[in-house]
């Protein structure tokens, strides 16, 4: 119906393409008219919601402040950056085993009454099958709060403890850099020296011209 | 052919008048402002229940019975702040006066924890700012921090900063130094232990020398590792000029992690490769004879009666390698100057007393004592944080002012950068970033390692939290993470030291005084805003909570 000035009537499609044929310049342009009003439109509704704040106002940081849509509560923000040294970020964490992937959920969907230990097991499962900070921060966003107020962090419980370090080591892992410094070798000793005797001799020829010339 | 004209052009004009409808609409809706009083911070209160603020911030609209601002408190302040029926609505802001295209609003002073547990005593607060405008999303107000620095959750976190953990009126006793504690026999005690440690830790590159042997006094240290710097053969030829760094001396009181007075001396020797400190401790003592810790005053008292209560002493031996048993030995001197096998306390509690131990609580915060052969691996000297000391003068002209020891303490610091601290990056750069590559000569304050400072809200955890209450140990740390060498380290134990430094047990920070800094400062505020955390940090004698009327959202 929008093509066919006859209400009612089927355009054969030899009247359609002779009609699209006769006025494709004319259409052409109206498109073009419309798409650049759209573009312009947005663009200046863009404009206006990222306008900078009036100066009279104070700076603010420019950091955006998000919104959790549902309660209005703020949302978690990845509230750290990425350092350039660290491996390539990979949000998804390792598949674990079907038994312990059940156990977690079980952990998850009851963390108010499960004990401290099975908490902190679930957590320790969960970090470790981390490869990435994300990954960790969506943890750690879940599990600090528990762990804390059920006292799970418990140093004179050796099994505790052991889990315990088992989650630093995990995670010492995950931020290992690139060109990691240790352990000490020969070519690093051999490093500390140069750079300190650099160092030392430039403070000194420092301290030599400042010192005042004896006439 | 006309249809596809007009219909093309109703599209058009529809597009454009619905997009331009839209457009003042879109713009009027943005609520913004912020919330500028109170700011996140601790606050010595004798009754946070009874605390009154003046809240104070402003919006971009004017503000009425309708078009308002609601102040919201968690009910219990040291709970979870995720479950939006725990918080309550405390009051209502409804007028504001403009000024520009901002509208400041002010409460006056109210108190708004007056029921239930809002605020406890030594405990944490919430408060949210909900800015309502019909038309528009609800929105809560960012806060600040007494820089000004703008918060990362939009929530302001209140601490009452009194009591502390390191005076527990109830609750389980604090345990400083507990991570490099053992446990000691009767047939086997403490001091045996220490003295076997001196028995069979060698001192000289021939091996015929022990701490016991050849360290026996103060006298004999200072014989040992301070007398004048001299050529040894196969060593560069200006290694007793260039290379080393004469005896140097500051005096101090040890404000972050100790609270004693203390006078350092070192040396590098870069001739026989030693890098030899020791301090003498001082400190005032109660009328048992035990030493009172955080009093500058009776410290300083002791410096000038040239009485300390201890003198603790540290030698790196670069002649070893660096993970060498024992590369890095201990030891302690009492009063007279003799090796002392006792017990030594370095907070009021004494709880890990143990002599190399308690030391390795912070000189190496991942290094370990090997019971089975005395063996100490991973320890390190620490470097100077200036803003982490007090000094017993400010006048510029007196010898102990911190200006006047600008020089030594650069001394000090360089010689701490080239022990093995070089090996650990996060030392390495930090003492290169206070001194600007060596370009500088005073330590600069606030500095902010690169990785850090990113944004403000790294920035500032890092200053509030990290510089002052975890970095003077972590950074001897041997791993990049426990070192916290970048926030995202930082970020991924928080859960491991959320539960530390807030849950029952209060591990961390390890020493009594670093505590003291941690909890009588704005540090948990930002610590638990910077970091996300929903819980609160507390440390009171439980109480029933009392019923409350909660205002549904």
């Amino acid at each position: 119906m929008f093509l066919d000035e006859s209400v009612g009537s089927s355009p054969s499609d030899s009247s359609i393409l002779e009609t699209t044929t006769m006025t494709k310049s004319k259409i052409s342009v109206l498109v073009g008219a419309f798409v650049v009003l759209s573009a312009g439109a947005i663009a200046f509704i863009l404009l206006v919601r990222l306008r900078p704040a009036p100066e009279s106002d104070p700076p603010l940081d420019p950091e955006p402040i998000v919104f959790n849509v549902r309660t209005g509560a703020p949302a978690k923000k990845q509230k750290f950056s990425l350092p350039g040294k660290r491996r390539a970020p990979t949000a998804e964490p390792r598949a674990l085993p079907g038994m312990i992937s059940a156990k977690i959920d079980l952990v998850r969907a009851d963390i108010k009454r499960a004990s401290a230990g099975e908490t902190l097991w679930a957590y320790k499962s969960e970090i470790c099958a981390c490869r990435s900070p994300q990954c960790m921060d969506a943890i750690n966003d879940f599990y600090a709060v528990p762990l804390s107020t059920k006292s799970a962090f418990d140093n004179s419980n050796s099994e505790s403890r052991a889990m315990i370090e088992e989650i630093k080591g995990c995670i010492a892992a995950s931020s290992v850099r690139e060109d990691p410094s240790k352990p000490v070798t020969a070519e690093a000793l051999r490093q500390r020296a140069e750079a300190k005797a650099e160092f030392r001799r430039a403070d000194l020829a420092r301290e030599a011209a400042s010192a005042p010339s004896i006439p | 052919m006309k249809h596809v004209h007009r219909t093309l052009l109703q599209i058009s004009k529809w597009a454009l008048l619905s997009l331009l409808a839209v457009i003042p609409a879109t713009a009027h809706a943005q609520i913004s402002g912020m919330a500028e009083e109170p700011r996140l911070a601790g606050i010595d209160t004798s009754n946070p229940a009874a605390q009154s603020f003046t809240f104070k911030g402003f919006v971009n609209y004017k503000l009425t019975s309708s078009d308002r601002l609601e102040i919201w408190v968690l009910t219990d302040g040291n709970g979870d702040s995720t479950n939006d029926l725990s918080w309550a609505k405390a009051y209502t802001v409804t007028s504001s006066s403009q000024s520009g295209s901002r509208f400041n609003w002010t409460t006056g002073p109210i108190t708004v924890f007056t029921v239930d547990s809002r605020w406890l005593q030594g405990g944490t607060a919430r408060i949210r700012f909900k800015a309502f405008k019909s038309g528009s999303p609800t929105v809560y107000l960012p806060v600040r921090d007494s820089d000004g620095k703008q918060g990362n959750d939009l929530v302001l976190v209140l601490s009452d900063s009194s009591p502390d953990p390191s005076a527990p009126a109830v609750g389980p006793e604090a345990n400083w130094l507990a991570k490099k504690s053992l446990q000691f026999s009767t047939t086997w005690p403490q001091a045996t232990e220490t003295a076997y440690y001196y028995d069979h830790t060698i001192v000289d590159t021939a091996q015929t020398q022990t701490i016991t042997s050849g360290l026996g006094t103060l006298a004999a240290f200072r014989a040992r590792y301070f007398g004048p710097i001299v050529w040894v053969p196969g060593r560069p030829s200006d290694c007793a000029t260039a290379l080393s760094t004469p005896e140097t001396v500051a005096t101090y009181f040890n404000k972050g992690d100790l609270g004693i007075g203390r006078e350092m001396h070192c040396i590098d020797n870069a001739c026989t490769r030693e890098i030899a400190c020791y301090v003498g401790n001082y400190a005032g003592k109660d009328n048992a004879g035990k030493v009172i810790f955080d009093d500058k005053t009776k410290a300083k008292a002791a410096y000038d009666a040239h009485a300390p209560f201890a003198t603790v002493a540290m030698v790196e031996r670069q002649w070893m390698g660096p993970n060498d048993p024992n590369q890095v030995l201990f030891a302690v001197f009492d009063p007279p100057g003799k090796l002392f096998t006792g017990p030594v306390a370095l907070d009021s509690k004494g709880f890990n007393t143990f002599n190399p131990g308690n030391c390795l609580a912070c000189h190496g915060t991942s290094s370990t004592y090997t019971f089975d052969n005395s063996t100490i691996t991973g320890a390190y000297f620490l470097p100077f944080d200036l803003q982490a000391l007090e000094y017993y003068s400010s006048t510029s002209s007196n010898p102990l002012s911190r200006v006047a020891q600008e020089g030594s303490f650069r001394k000090l610091n360089f010689m701490m950068e080239f022990s093995d601290l070089f090996f650990l990056q996060t030392a390495r750069h930090l003492i290169e970033d206070w001194y600007g590559g060596w370009t500088r000569s005073t330590f600069k304050d606030d500095v902010v390692p690169a990785e850090w400072n990113t944004n403000t809200n790294d920035s500032q955890l890092y200053k509030n939290v990290v510089a002052k209450a975890c970095r003077t140990c972590h950074v001897s740390d041997e791993s990049d993470s426990l070192a916290f060498q970048t926030p995202a380290d930082f970020s991924a134990l928080k859960t491991l030291s959320y539960g530390y430094v807030c849950g029952d047990k209060k591990y961390m920070p390890q020493a009594e005084q670093t505590f003291k800094v941690m909890w009588r400062s704005s540090a948990r505020s930002h610590f638990l805003n910077r970091l996300g955390l929903t819980g609160g940090c507390k440390y009171e004698a439980p109480v029933l909570a009392l019923p409350e009327f909660i205002v549904p959202l």
